[in-house]
């Protein structure tokens, strides 16, 4: 799981720090961040570097959560692009540990799918669209308005 | 998945009417749509005063209600939102505000010709056909992202069903005339899906049932969860005898079509004429279906011109089903009823509808080929058949049958007669529910109807 650090250390040992936009940093495994396309993309290209990860569109309570999610899927094997298209596109359904993990605040939400886009995580993107998709569906729109 | 399951609603339910008729009367005008623009901008200007109030209390803190967060989210997010739902919901959400309506756009497109017959040289009009995509793209520029569900109705005042007996000089028998490029030209069909590629219901009703003719990858948007396709009245053919011509061309030339992987529903008005060839039918629908076979859940036949049988049984998600079997001759009808045998397991409603003018049935033939069923789907709930003529006696066995055990609504149509019923004094029959045996009343309804309904006693 992920550390906060206050320091902005650098890393060691497979690990990898980020910094947010309210420049706390967290140390999070690197197989964590590869979750995150972006933040692999910006590993492969700077390459072995001890330098902290800038996230500036991510605040650290929303980093936070964004990496719990990260952490407990970090094993799940990646999605083909295609696949997930399909699966984003018929199904609404949501796992039991991403349903709850989801059910935050609406603000939080909408944030964690705003990051999950900023960091390129199409499965957690997944997540926030499919719960904002079930509050809406059946609804009337007067009903919508009141949510 | 969006839940569909719970409904058991008649598959020719249609999406709310935000359609937008493009027709070749309107080519010189191009403010009709922007009219119906400001039609539904009414409706939903007066929470725009709301919509400022979230945007005030977003930007002071306060929480912002959900749909306004949706709609300040940047357009791919919100488009991957409407993903997950169906038509109608995005059409509700079209009306929550502005914003949301600005964001989705136009919904449903409809592209609607009525061509001339022209010189002969393009008596299917296709040319005409391009024409009118080209301009209804060109008028919609904005909506390209936005069009979910399109309906095409190409009607031609050479149809036959129009003007029987137009066609007569038509060089149908010269099948190198399908293979000139000319007749095999879809690109207007293309234009519209480049145009309009995230199109998720597909409404097709082209006179001649010009689809016949389309190489496999004939559907464009493989992600159609919808597609209802007209084939012009097979009578028409049967009225013009040497039309039949063509389907020995399709088989000639090896031309099939195949369903969307991603349908969810189907409803094929007499695709005898659509999809059958030479040598019989029912491979073919077979052939058609099985490329949905495990995401059809509702599926609904217009069967003027059925072969033996037309029910699939390897639908492995079908729910709903409707057949209308129209004056289908006795021995294809005969067919289907044996074929019931083998409806689909997780089939949840069936309605079965047959010509009421065809009488020629006899019940004691029928009676005599009856086969009873051995794997009805257990968890048929609907249940609903046609005139008492046309399906005799020799039905109700199997309604009394264990194997509908589930069953919850029964619908007869007005000439099951409480007498004719088995003659039964008391107006009430067995049938098996949930376990165990209970009976079925007789309510007679103002529409001729009569509703049977399950008595949860004995």
């Amino acid at each position: 799981m992920a550390s906060a650090s206050g320091s902005g250390a650098a890393t060691g040992g497979g690990k990898v720090t980020l910094t947010t936009s309210d420049a706390e940093n967290f140390v999070v495994e690197r197989d964590v961040a590869n979750r995150s396309v972006l933040i692999r993309n910006m590993l492969e290209d700077v390459g072995e570097s001890d330098q902290p990860i800038p996230l500036p569109n991510v605040s650290a309570n929303v980093l936070k959560k964004v990496l719990e999610w990260c952490e407990h899927h970090k094993k799940d094997p990646e999605p083909i692009a295609e696949d997930l298209d399909d699966n984003r596109r018929k199904t609404t359904e949501i796992s039991d540990w991403d349903a709850k993990f989801i059910q935050v605040d609406q603000e939080m939400l909408f944030e964690i799918i705003l990051a999950a886009n900023y960091l390129d995580i199409k499965p957690l993107l997944d997540v926030g669209c499919k719960t904002v998709a079930n509050m809406i569906k059946g609804k009337q729109p007067e009903e919508i308005r009141k949510l | 998945m969006s839940d569909r399951s719970s409904s058991l609603s008649p598959v020719t339910e249609s999406i709310p009417e935000l359609t937008r008729t493009v027709d070749s009367a309107e080519e010189g005008s191009d403010s009709e749509g922007d009219e119906e623009d400001e039609d539904e901008e009414d409706e939903v200007e007066s929470y725009e005063d709301e919509t400022d109030d979230s945007a005030s209390s977003a930007s002071s803190g306060a929480p912002a209600a959900t749909w306004f967060r949706c709609a300040v989210l940047p357009t791919e997010l919100v488009s991957l939102i409407l993903d997950q739902l169906d038509l109608a919901d995005v059409a509700r959400c079209r009306l929550v505000s502005r914003a949301f309506k600005a964001l989705i756009g136009v919904l449903s497109l409809k592209v609607a010709v009525e061509e001339g017959h022209g010189d002969g040289e393009y008596f299917f009009g296709f040319l005409t056909k391009r024409e009118a995509v080209r301009l209804a793209v060109a008028r919609s520029p904005r909506w390209r992202n936005s069009v979910r569900r399109l309906e095409l109705n190409f009607y031609e005042a050479g149809h036959p069903g129009q003007q029987p007996g137009i066609w007569e000089d038509l060089p149908l028998d010269a099948p190198e005339h399908a293979t000139d490029g000319t007749w095999l030209d879809r690109s207007w069909l293309y234009d519209l899906h480049e145009s309009f590629p995230d199109v998720v219901e597909l409404v097709v009703d082209v006179a001649e049932g010009a689809f016949s003719y389309d190489p496999p990858d004939f559907y464009p948007w493989k992600r159609l969860r919808r597609l209802e396709q007209h084939a012009f009245d097979a009578k028409a053919i049967v009225a013009n005898p040497h039309l039949v011509h063509l389907e020995t061309w399709i088989g000639a030339l090896g031309l099939s079509v195949e369903s969307p992987p991603s349908l969810e529903t189907l409803v094929l008005r007499d695709p005898g004429t659509v999809i059958r060839d030479p040598e019989g039918g029912s491979r073919q629908v077979d052939w058609f279906l099985s490329s949905s076979a495990f995401s059809l859940q509702k599926l609904s036949l217009s069967w003027s011109l059925a072969y033996s049988d037309p029910v699939p049984d390897r639908l492995y998600s079908l729910r709903e089903l409707t057949l209308d079997i129209g004056t289908t001759e006795i021995w294809s009808r005969l067919s289907l009823l044996r074929s019931l045998c083998s409806l689909p397991r997780t089939l949840a409603a069936f309605t079965l509808t047959v010509d009421p003018y065809t009488r020629e049935v006899d019940p004691e033939d029928l009676a005599s080929t009856w086969y009873y069923p051995a794997h009805l789907p257990k968890r048929l709930r609907q249940l609903r058949l046609p005139e008492q003529h046309t399906l005799p006696t020799a039905f109700l066995p199997l309604i009394e049958q264990e194997h509908f055990r589930k069953l919850e609504r029964l619908e007869l149509d007005a000439a099951w007669s409480r007498n004719q019923f088995l003659g039964r004094p008391d107006d009430r029959v067995q049938i098996w529910h949930k376990g165990e045996m209970l009976l079925l009343d007789v309510a007679c309804g103002d529409s001729g109807i009569e509703l049977w309904t399950v008595h949860e006693e004995m």
